[in-house]
């Protein structure tokens, strides 16, 4: 199984990580990827000044908000989960 | 752990009086003392009611507290006491009755009674039969118990309102020592804690005395517990190089382990191999979510965290009961770890993150260090003993 970490932490969380960690596991039900995608949760991933940080197998993304992270996750992790990039 | 043998031990005393119907003022009177090695209270019942018991039980109290506070011997105390006491010229009985109970930090406890009724001493959550040696002074009957106590062991005293409870009325001869006893026991065994046990049984004496109580009412509760402590790591240290030196002395540390902030959870696991866990299911906007860690009591992020218990903290004003639930957060699971700690142990980390230096964040969340003073100040008020160090 694949996964994929959301920081939570203090910078993370004030940008609204936990909107995102929504938004993905909407995302997750919609595409039935519960036995495919691991979403894991992190204290703290650095960059804070870049929150909020999400990572993708070897990919840091930087300012992820809740208005972009539908897009994020078709055009980042949907790719990922299908091997296309960051293996 | 295996530190049963280190283990020291404290007393929680609770407390809870009625009147006697149309009395201002309560004619027993409980006094506390603590000091770093022992805990003492006296429960004293003045003769009569109103003004004249409680002035009475109030001096009897206070010899023996103040004795005590400056270090007396128990027994020197009770004689001076016992000597100072005047009899009623009319009753031929003292003016004042006593019981004194001292439990020291090995567990050991000393109880003098003085003519009020007999203590219920509760072991392993059995009333135990525990049988004094009498001794007279001056003529006095005094009965003497000396036992041992374990951590979640209860004694209470009482005055003899408490049994005369229903006396003439909805129980004739009021309901006595074998029923207070069996009932205390019973209570005891549901709640595990002196507070809610204390108000249940004086709840009940109030009940039997349709209201109106017929003397003064006291029930004490003392409960012996292991003294607890907590140690809590927030914050990096500010040189990288010490980030090892100080993982390895707070895993050490006895008691319970919390670390506050996501960076110095990061460092922990780094240098124990230990990873921290979070449950992502949990996650809601309030606040962010705690993690788990072997060998660590609780993980939560580090300033709203700390901001939050800080709230937390002064609103309930040392009333663990005003806290929200435990499980509603990490701060609320930090503030119910503070509130029941004894000792806590701060380790402060001042490496800055350069994210809190931006002018457009909250002020709350500006400087770890503050916060952490302020919740330290606040528990110092509470009695603890606390202790900060700065890496």
């Amino acid at each position: 199984m694949k996964s994929v970490e959301v920081c939570l932490g203090s910078a993370c969380h004030l940008r609204g990580a936990d909107k995102i960690v929504q938004i993905f596991m909407q995302k997750m039900e919609e595409y039935q990827l519960n036995a495919k995608l691991y979403l894991k949760g992190s204290f703290c991933l650095g960059h804070c000044s870049d929150a909020v940080i999400v990572q993708i197998g070897n990919e840091t993304l930087k300012n992820v908000t809740p208005e972009n992270a539908n897009v994020v996750f078709e055009n980042k992790i949907l790719p990922y989960l299908r091997g296309e990039n960051n293996e | 752990m295996s530190e049963r043998i280190a283990d020291r031990l404290k007393a929680d005393v609770y407390f809870k009086q009625w009147n006697k119907i149309g009395e201002e003022l309560c004619g027993d009177t409980v006094k506390v003392v603590k000091n770093h090695s022992s805990c003492s209270v006296v429960l004293s019942d003045g003769l009569g009611s109103g003004v004249k018991a409680n002035i009475l039980s109030t001096l009897t109290a206070e010899i023996i507290s103040t004795m005590l506070k400056e270090g007396a011997p128990l027994f020197d105390t009770v004689e001076t006491v016992i000597k100072t006491l005047p009899i009623d010229e009319e009753r031929k009985i003292a003016y004042s009755t006593f019981t004194i109970i001292q439990v020291h930090d090995n567990g050991q406890a000393y109880l003098v009674n003085y003519d009020n009724p007999s203590p219920v001493i509760i072991k392993n959550l059995v009333a135990s039969e525990q049988e004094p040696e009498e001794k007279t002074m001056l003529g006095r009957r005094l009965l003497i118990y000396h036992f041992q106590l374990g951590a979640d062991d209860f004694v209470y005293l009482m005055s003899d309102g408490v049994l005369y409870a229903g006396l003439g009325k909805l129980l004739n001869l009021g309901w006595g020592h074998e029923h207070a006893r069996s009932y205390l026991e019973k209570i005891t065994r549901k709640h595990k804690k002196v507070k809610p046990v204390v108000d249940n049984v004086m709840d009940l004496v109030y009940s039997y005395y349709g209201g109106e109580c017929g003397d003064d009412a006291t029930l004490v509760g003392i409960q012996v517990k292991k003294i607890q402590k907590v140690v809590i790591f927030t914050g990096p240290p500010l040189d990288p190089r010490d980030d090892e030196k100080v993982v390895k002395k707070f895993m050490k540390m006895k008691g319970t382990r919390v670390i506050c902030g996501g960076t110095t959870s990061n460092i922990v696991s780094r240098i124990t191999g230990n990873t921290v866990e979070i449950d992502i299911q949990k996650v809601n906007s309030d606040l962010p979510p705690v993690g788990k860690m072997k060998d660590v009591d609780l993980v939560t992020e580090g300033v709203l965290t700390l901001t939050r218990t800080f709230e937390y903290l002064k609103k309930c004003g040392g009333d663990e009961e005003l806290l929200p639930p435990k499980n509603l957060n990490g701060a609320s699971q930090l503030a119910h770890i503070l509130m029941d700690a004894d000792e806590c142990h701060f380790i402060v980390g001042r490496r800055l993150n350069p994210f809190y230096q931006n002018p457009n964040l909250p002020s709350s969340i500006s400087i770890r260090k503050n916060m952490v003073e302020r919740i330290v100040e606040l528990l110092k008020q509470m009695g603890k003993r606390v202790g900060i160090e700065y890496v």
